[in-house]
């Protein structure tokens, strides 16, 4: 298989994974995935929402989460939740080298949203390699 | 971030014209003696106006500035004798981590190598005046250390913002791609200032 037909093979492979999120918590507003720079990888966002600004903030609050809990001796950065009077964002680490980012409604069903995200994350996690 | 990962990023940038050659690095060798002799009056007065202005005096603490003259006298040695390698580049991205260290603004760093600058331009034009070095080499030698110049300051100055974004959680190609998404509506607010 060519290099770009992997690539492809791989986007579609994480977009089938993301869609499968979205499909088992029907509540949920989006979700992305972006590397560590802040690039697009994969998103399903609500059409208000540009996915470059929303990948490279997920990003930086992923970075700064992981400096958090390394500084305040946490352990490994697991996730990241960020509460709005809207809504609640969980970013999830893929891998070393990506974020998750689930856009949630303000008064989720959090442990059912931890349990399929987390799953999420490291199906993608393994298709990246 | 890896000292080498920054140091091929900002040469990459560098256009080929403005990058320090082998030949720049001959013509300051071949000057080595005249150079070396100013070593004690470059480094007198950058620390002299370095103490005598109050933000660039805050950065030193009580009693360092012996230990600091000792640092630029390698550094000075190092650039006239040699090698400009990848070490030596990959050194002054370390510079740019320390800086953030001791809270070295790059204006700051630019100013400093600024003076430097000047000194010797001012004693390269002095010796052209005496006759002791040819126009020709003069003007090449101001080339060779304006490249240098321009090369290190470069990497001292990114070497510190790769620091401040790695060091609080972030990293400088993750600022710049929010940073662009961000900037315009920045640009709009401060426009009224131009």
């Amino acid at each position: 298989m060519a290099a770009t037909e992997r690539q492809l093979s791989k986007q579609e492979e994480i977009n089938s994974v993301l869609r499968s999120l979205l499909e088992a918590i029907p509540d949920l507003r989006g979700a992305l995935v972006a590397d560590n720079e802040g690039l697009p990888i994969a998103q399903s966002l609500p059409a208000e929402l540009d996915a470059l600004r929303a990948s490279a903030i997920a990003a930086t609050a992923q970075g700064l989460g992981r400096r958090t809990v390394e500084m305040l001796r946490a352990g490994s950065l697991t996730e990241v939740a960020v509460s709005g009077t809207e809504g609640i964002i969980f970013l999830y680490s893929v891998g070393t080298r990506c974020v998750l980012a689930v856009l949630a409604p303000g008064h989720p069903n959090v442990g059912l949203i931890h349990l399929e995200s987390r799953d999420c994350a490291k199906k993608i996690a393994s298709i990246i390699g | 971030m890896t000292l080498n990962g920054l140091r091929e990023k900002v040469f990459e940038q560098f256009p080929p014209e403005m990058r320090f050659t082998a030949e720049d690095a001959a013509i300051i060798v071949r000057h080595r003696e005249m150079l070396l002799s100013w070593e004690s009056t470059i480094i007198k007065k950058h620390y002299d106006m370095l103490y005598s202005h109050a933000p660039t005096r805050q950065i030193f603490r009580e009693g360092e500035r012996e230990r600091l003259e000792g640092l630029l006298s390698i550094w000075w040695r190092r650039v006239i004798n040699g090698p400009i390698d990848d070490q030596f580049w990959n050194w002054m991205v370390y510079v740019g981590l320390a800086h953030v260290l001791r809270k070295v603004k790059n204006p700051m760093m630019i100013a400093a190598w600024g003076y430097i600058a000047n000194n010797v331009v001012t004693g390269i034009n002095a010796e052209e005046a005496k006759g002791t070095i040819h126009s020709d080499e003069a003007r090449l030698l101001v080339i060779a250390f304006i490249k240098l110049g321009k090369i290190f300051t470069s990497l001292v100055g990114d070497g510190y913002l790769s620091g401040l974004a790695e060091a609080t959680g972030t990293n400088l190609a993750l600022l710049e791609t929010l940073a662009s998404q961000e900037v315009g509506t920045l640009m709009e607010r401060v426009r009224s200032e131009l």
